[in-house]
């Protein structure tokens, strides 16, 4: 059916790539702009039936409107734009922060049939991109010309930074199982086999902290905290622009979470249902535990939670990546 | 080994605290949804009114102002009249302000004739600042000891 | 960890409002920051003043009832009931027994009310939302309880000079057992969500500790003496009303840090139900209000003559100074609120600490600001 559209769209004249790439990009935009719809409203409905309450009722049926409603009115808010800012980088930056998501979101593959792109070294790639978005944020902060939101993206850099590791040496712990870095590989690998978290238990757990601290999830969220002192990078945003922030954020939840299924819980495979469905089922259980998570724990303090990654989260994947490594290589 | 210990430990404290979340994910929300439920204010001590005593079908204030002078908020402003041929006044007047009202229940308590009752009401609300005023004779209608129908 | 220098020009001022999500009413600290630590602090208060003290001046006693339940609108119950005793000692009336009791039992579910209340908000500064909301639903049972029995919710005005306004019902034991069942059945949903949990003891433990020198100097006193490990409980030390009769503990804990200060304040619920359940078990029948409406039809007259009277509430210990020259309103009315006492510790603790702590240590003082200010 998708193939039969881009071909309609080449006939057009756009040509087979460029019907290509217009058809992914209303693709994944749509689906992402209604996920990040349907996401806001289950936290909503989760965090309230974790605290005994409703959530939102009256918009739409249990509330499923409220997010559209909730739209509208941040559309109508007046943009306050401080005068002192950088104005090019202040204006940039939240549209920087979305565009690697956007990226990692087309390099997933959806199911082994068709795949927005098949690369060789996916995941280096998928990994390279994530570590964009740190400039954006950093951005963010430094161009709002407010001590207190250059203190936050400061902080919010450095824990992105020191979460990533954790990520890539749990992501290479797969890697050297599969023995790809290909990410259909890599299912195809849980394919003949069973799903690397059964196989990699220490793996999955380093990963999911890993993406949760990523996101600026609880108990990992001091950047952008409401009762600290300081206010986060976005601070200084308000309206529209700080809703894209918003948006980011979600968007990252569901695309990390995404490679987080593709890496551990066998990506698209399953019986019965088609692959891209399973794929979003995984990947929106892993957020159900974000969302979980986050109404569960307190806040970590950021010095905690530097000492947090780098004196035990790097040194358990380091020695979780030398003992898969003697495993593989003794079972050669 | 003891920082594995204490890693154990830590997990399984984070595990545990899931579950008592998680458990209450699945019980029932204990959110009374006003407007279309409406709360049990059958103990609520509301904004004080004027009692209807079922003997005479209306209240009993003698328009003494006891209440006037022990309202720590000074709130209450009562008149009345003395109905010909009746040692007992009747009021004419009865505004007690809302907006200064501590509902303390000191004015209840010091009525001569225990006309002075609080309410059930507990959603007053109101646009204008004179409309917190409250006429507590509003609710009778033309007074019969006034009218002579009632001695 | 930045490491402070004695460079004054490294320093920024930073000011947490008046308003602010973590300040437990309008408390204005303007902080002296180097880096992430807290050189110097200087909280400013006054924001709530309302001048109780003044207005007691010009009330009668009775008049002045509603006034109390505003200071400590947490401990509303507590305060009134605290008036009405030192004008009771001051006149010489008379108090039944079931009205004896009957403060005690509602005294001490206004106390729980108030320590959940500081449970849900002290882990809301933290970051955990949940349970807030967990608190606030057995709070509920509770304030509905004391609404059955006194009317109110927040602000009680239910005592008498002689007793209660209302009585408690025939059907009171039963539901108030109902709420002490179900209040106990939560304890260890708050051990397994709140207390083992790593990271609320990484953020309280060792953090925030205050000594016992510092404790004195300032003249503090209730949960915080307590967790520095003083065992002063004004209900045990100096007796008043029906808790005499009744067996309970002061929890007490060495540390001194956050976290001893919870687990003093939810060992303190415990023991709130504990006499709770015996005050029920010994309920004695009879009038709950003394013959004569004291105070109320007739303005009451007490002789002249100073009082000091001290009850402990929910934050610490309460004085009320009565000054009387015969008149039927009081010379001179004091009152030693807990919160303002315990604010001087800021002056003592805060300095060295980092600011993300410094949210847990105001928390765990548990301050109401209206009360500080009167």
């Amino acid at each position: 059916m998708l193939a039969g559209a881009r071909d309609w769209l080449a006939g057009l004249g756009l040509g087979e790539f460029g019907a290509t790439v217009l058809l992914g990009v209303a693709l994944i935009m749509g689906y992402l702009t209604f996920n990040v719809l349907f996401l806001i409203w289950l936290e909503r409905k989760v965090s309230a039936h974790i605290q005994r309450r409703f959530g939102p009722m009256e918009v739409g049926p249990h509330g499923s409107l409220q997010t559209v409603a909730d739209m509208v009115k941040l559309l109508g808010k007046q943009i306050l734009t401080p005068v002192a800012t950088d104005k090019f980088v202040y204006i940039l930056a939240p549209v920087l922060v979305f565009v690697p998501t956007l990226c990692l979101a087309s390099l997933i593959p959806l199911s082994g049939a068709e795949a927005f792109a098949n690369l060789p070294y996916g995941l280096v790639v998928l990994i390279a991109l994530s570590g964009i978005s740190v400039l954006a944020i950093f951005m963010a902060g430094w161009a709002s010309n407010n001590k207190y939101a250059v203190l936050g993206g400061m902080r919010s850099v450095s824990q992105v930074i020191a979460y990533e590791i954790p990520i890539l040496l749990a992501a290479l712990s797969v890697v050297m199982i599969a023995q790809s870095l290909n990410l259909r590989e890599i299912v195809a690998a849980q394919a003949r086999g069973v799903p690397f978290a059964l196989l990699q238990p220490v793996a999955a757990v380093l990963f999911f902290i890993g993406i949760t601290a990523e996101t600026n999830r609880a108990p990992f969220d001091i950047p952008e905290a409401e009762s600290e002192l300081v206010g986060g990078f976005h601070t200084e945003y308000s309206g529209m622009r700080f809703a894209m922030f918003f948006f980011a954020e979600y968007t990252n939840m569901l695309v990390l979470a995404a490679l987080g299924a593709t890496l551990f819980l066998g990506g698209w495979l399953g019986p019965w249902l088609p692959g891209p469905v399973w794929l979003l089922l995984k990947a929106y259980a892993i957020v159900f535990v974000m969302i979980w998570m986050r109404w569960t724990f307190p806040r970590l303090r950021f010095d905690q939670l530097m000492t947090f990654a780098w004196k035990l989260l790097i040194p358990v994947a380091l020695v979780n990546l030398v003992i898969t490594a003697f495993a593989v290589g003794g079972r050669r | 080994m003891k920082l594995a210990r204490r890693v154990w430990i830590g997990a399984k404290s984070l595990l545990i605290g899931l579950g008592v979340t998680g458990r209450h994910l699945f019980r029932k929300p204990v959110t009374l949804q006003y407007p279309h439920e409406k709360p049990d204010a059958s103990r609520w001590g509301g904004p004080i009114e004027l009692r209807t005593f079922p003997e005479t079908g209306t209240h009993d204030c003698i328009a003494c102002n006891a209440c006037t002078r022990i309202c720590p908020s000074e709130c209450i402003y009562v008149e009345g009249k003395r109905p010909e041929g009746s040692k007992k006044m009747r009021a004419t007047l009865f505004t007690l302000d809302f907006s200064t009202c501590s509902l303390c229940g000191l004015c209840v308590d010091v009525c001569p004739t225990e006309t002075l009752q609080y309410s059930k009401r507990y959603d007053e609300a109101m646009y204008t600042r004179p409309a917190t005023v409250n006429d507590l004779l509003g609710p009778f209608g033309e007074d019969p000891y006034l009218t002579g129908k009632l001695k | 960890m930045i490491t402070p220098t004695a460079e004054p020009l490294d320093t920024y001022t930073l000011n947490m409002g008046p308003q602010h999500p973590s300040t437990h009413g309008v408390l204005r600290l303007k902080l002296t920051l180097q880096g992430e630590r807290i050189m110097g602090v200087e909280p400013v208060i006054g924001y709530s003043h309302r001048a109780h003290e003044k207005m007691a001046e010009n009330r009668t006693y009775a008049q002045f009832l509603p006034n109390t339940s505003r200071q400590d609108y947490l401990s509303g119950l507590i305060y009134n009931v605290a008036w009405v005793e030192a004008v009771e000692k001051l006149a010489g009336i008379a108090v039944p027994e079931r009205a004896l009791v009957a403060r005690v039992i509602l005294s001490e579910f206004n106390r729980i009310s108030s320590h959940l209340l500081w449970l849900g908000a002290f882990l809301m500064d933290l970051g955990a939302a949940t349970p807030f909301l967990y608190a606030f639903d057995d709070r509920e049972a509770i304030l509905f309880l004391l609404e059955s029995v006194t009317g109110s919710r927040l602000t009680y005005g239910t005592a008498r000079f002689g007793g209660l306004s209302r009585d408690l019902d025939a059907d009171f034991p039963r539901r108030a057992r109902e709420v002490l069942a179900r209040l106990k059945a939560r304890w260890q949903e708050f051990v397994d969500l709140v207390e083992d949990n790593v990271i609320f003891r990484q953020r309280t433990q060792g953090v925030g500790v205050f000594t016992l020198d510092q404790c004195r100097s300032w003249g503090v006193t209730g949960p915080p003496l307590r967790a520095s490990g003083v065992p002063y409980d004004i209900r045990k030390a100096e007796p008043y009303g029906a808790y005499a009769r009744y067996e309970f503990d002061i929890p007490t804990r060495p540390e001194g840090d956050v976290f001893a200060r919870y687990m003093v304040r939810v060992a303190e619920m415990q023991q709130s139900v504990r006499i709770i359940e015996q005050a029920l078990d010994g309920l004695p029948e009879g009038p709950i209000l003394t013959e004569g409406s004291i105070g109320i039809k007739k303005r009451l007259k007490p002789p002249v003559g100073t009082l000091y009277y001290a009850v402990e509430s929910a934050r610490g210990a309460y004085g009320i100074i009565l000054v009387s020259e015969g008149g039927t309103e009081p010379y001179r009315a004091k009152f030693r609120t807990p919160s303002y006492a315990n604010l001087g510790l800021m002056y003592d603790a805060l300095p060295g600490t980092m600011v993300a702590d410094a949210v847990a240590v105001l928390g765990s003082l548990d301050l109401v600001m209206p009360e500080v200010d009167r």
